[in-house]
């Protein structure tokens, strides 16, 4: 037998092995997920919610599951990146996260509540962190408005704001939707939530 | 006019059957090409067309139909997909023997007749997989076990065992090394396709004796094929089937190993029933465990809303999907020993050696296209554990180490 073709193959293991250790996994889009059952892949998408170890991101045209052991600093609206392994997770599938990187806070982007209003998909059930002015002020909650009072939305905080008409702020809270009435809120319940003074 | 529109959608089911065995038919053909690119990229293009079902029959029938027809290019050329790897030797033997028709024609009746023993065993496999015996869940739980014991079955099957257990590591390894690798170059692609190649087909063509391709005998009357080898190959493509991760090689492999005669014509009845049955009980699966075990399967769910076979009936729209398994399986039966019969007639006016250099630039070519530069590197890699496999006269189902292997160590890891 020549030696040889062992030899080689080996070698050539070893080498593909070298690639495979540099090489990233496929980043891959939430909805072509199925195609990667049993495979190592790299996703992105924003954090829509969270039951236990299980967290439910949007990449904005699907969403998806990770299976995230000890993520709690992943919070509502943090835009993450996650590679692990795609497997099943009752009758879907999941990917059973190696390592994962938290992109963005969802704090540390701000938006504006005009920016709010008109990708309100993106953020619907999300923490958010929305820039505006107080329009006015009631017993457990008070309107937001932007500068051109084009645009308003009703903050519930059961909390007295220590700020004026028209003071611009930054309101940490959760983005909901009601369909009973059509209309959208936020409501600050979380301990990281608030209102503060907007700062350039 | 309940009867017309009746009618009406019979011949629509019919078409798209139809439409569909000659799609599988192209892709059977075309080495490295599955009918879950087909299935893809009908969803990319079609899924808001509100057709679903019957892209669904297409689909279907493609599957069945790429299961006859990937026959010919393992035969003829030694270029193997995952369910036709341990295939090609005994298949292109037989067309060093003249006996390359009559291989197409054992596999094309091995593939029907897999068809009628999957009808017949279609309500038992019910009942034995979901309620009351759950057959399922026994399996699921003791799959680990069950890979270890027909890893075990491989190797200790051969003359001299340290040489199985070699091969089988260098193979495992080499598996677990590429299994995550990305080498989706023009169409999205695993690099099992190149793996497979190097490992069984182009030590097949390197190593194939003789240097003129003997004619082709071209009448092949009287074929026929066991019972035993269709309901062995039907009994592993419905275990393998069923479970998550695991492929048709693997079913191969469990017929395979389970078989004491190793004649050429044996293997090659096996392994058609195998590889057909099990695209035909991962549909079964779809319906009455609600799992989708191979791409086309997923797709199908994307089109259809997929109701659980719970009681004696058989649900709507497996039933449609039925019709389109018999008729695409009868057109794919004689489209298989229509066109493996022109190439058996023309593939003798080739020279041997040219024969071989064409067939090997056909796989480099199809691995190059679908894997790029990293699947040629993986295809050479490949190539040198077969030709191992082959020099120390292993048995080539110890290469199947390759899937074996991860998929064990991913059930402990």
């Amino acid at each position: 037998m020549r030696k040889i073709y062992p030899l080689l193959a080996v070698i050539g293991i070893i080498f593909l092995y070298f690639i495979s250790i540099f090489s990233e996994p496929t980043e891959i889009e939430l909805k072509d997920l199925w195609k990667y059952e049993g495979k190592e892949v790299v996703v992105e998408g924003i954090v829509k919610n969270k039951a236990g170890d299980v967290i439910e991101i949007s990449d904005g045209n699907a969403t998806g599951k990770i299976y995230c052991e000890g993520c709690d600093e992943i919070e509502y609206g943090d835009q993450i990146k996650a590679r692990g392994k795609v497997g099943e997770y009752g009758e879907e599938l999941i990917i059973y996260v190696e390592k994962v990187d938290i992109l963005e806070k969802w704090k540390e982007n701000a938006i504006s509540l005009p920016y709010l209003a008109e990708n309100y998909e993106k953020y619907v059930g999300m923490n958010v962190n929305v820039t505006g002015y107080i329009y006015s002020k009631y017993t457990g909650y008070f309107y937001l408005s932007d500068e051109y009072m084009d645009y308003k939305i009703r903050v519930y905080y059961n909390e007295t704001i220590p700020f004026e008409k028209y003071e611009r702020v930054c309101v940490k809270a959760l983005f909901f939707y009601n369909p009973k009435n059509c209309n959208f809120y936020l409501k600050i319940c979380q301990p990281f939530h608030g209102v503060e003074c907007y700062d350039d | 006019m309940e009867w017309n529109a009746m009618m009406i959608d019979f011949i629509l089911i019919v078409s798209f059957a139809a439409a569909g065995a000659f799609i599988g038919a192209v892709t059977g053909i075309i080495p490295g090409l599955h009918t879950n690119n087909i299935a893809i990229l009908l969803l990319a293009i079609l899924s808001a067309a509100g057709i679903g079902i019957y892209l669904c029959i297409l689909i279907v029938a493609a599957a069945i139909s790429h299961t006859f027809l990937d026959i010919i290019p393992s035969t003829f050329i030694g270029a193997p997909e995952e369910d036709t790897a341990l295939l090609v030797l005994p298949a292109h033997s037989m067309v060093l023997q003249g006996r390359g028709y009559e291989a197409i024609c054992i596999s094309a009746l091995a593939s029907l007749a897999s068809v009628a023993v999957c009808f017949a065993l279609l309500l038992p496999f019910r009942f034995v997989m979901e309620e009351p015996i759950n057959f399922y869940e026994i399996i699921e739980k003791n799959m680990p076990w069950i890979l270890i014991c027909i890893s075990a079955i491989v190797i200790f099957t051969n003359e001299n065992i340290w040489k199985a257990i070699l091969i089988f590591l260098l193979a495992g390894i080499f598996g677990m090394v590429i299994i995550d690798l990305n080498t989706s170059f023009l169409i999205q692609s695993s690099p099992i396709f190149p793996a497979l190649a190097g490992l069984f087909g182009a030590p097949a063509l390197l190593y194939a004796e003789k240097k003129i391709l003997p004619e082709q005998n071209l009448e092949a009357e009287e074929i026929r094929v066991k019972k035993r080898d269709i309901g062995g190959g039907v009994m592993a493509g419905g275990i393998v089937a069923i479970l998550p991760g695991v492929s048709s090689a693997i079913a191969s492999t469990l017929a395979l190993a389970l078989k004491r005669e190793r004649s050429n014509e044996a293997i090659v009845a096996i392994l058609s029933a195998t590889n057909t049955a099990t695209n035909f009980f991962v549909l079964a699966s779809l319906f009455i465990i609600l799992k989708a075990r191979s791409g086309f399967a997923i797709v199908m769910r994307e089109f259809i809303n997929v109701e659980k076979w719970s009681g004696f009936l058989i649900p709507y729209p497996y039933n449609l999907l039925l019709i389109a398994v018999i008729v695409s399986s009868t057109i794919s039966y004689f489209l298989t020993k229509h066109i493996g019969k022109f190439v058996a007639k023309n593939i003798s006016r080739i020279s041997y050696r040219r024969l071989i250099r064409i067939s090997i630039s056909i796989i480099l070519i199809m691995v190059f296209l679908f894997t790029g530069f990293l699947g040629l590197l993986i295809f050479g890699v490949a190539s040198l554990i077969g030709i191992t496999c082959l020099e120390m006269k292993v048995r080539r189902s110890v290469c199947m180490g390759v899937l074996l292997l991860p998929l064990i160590l991913n059930y402990f890891l």
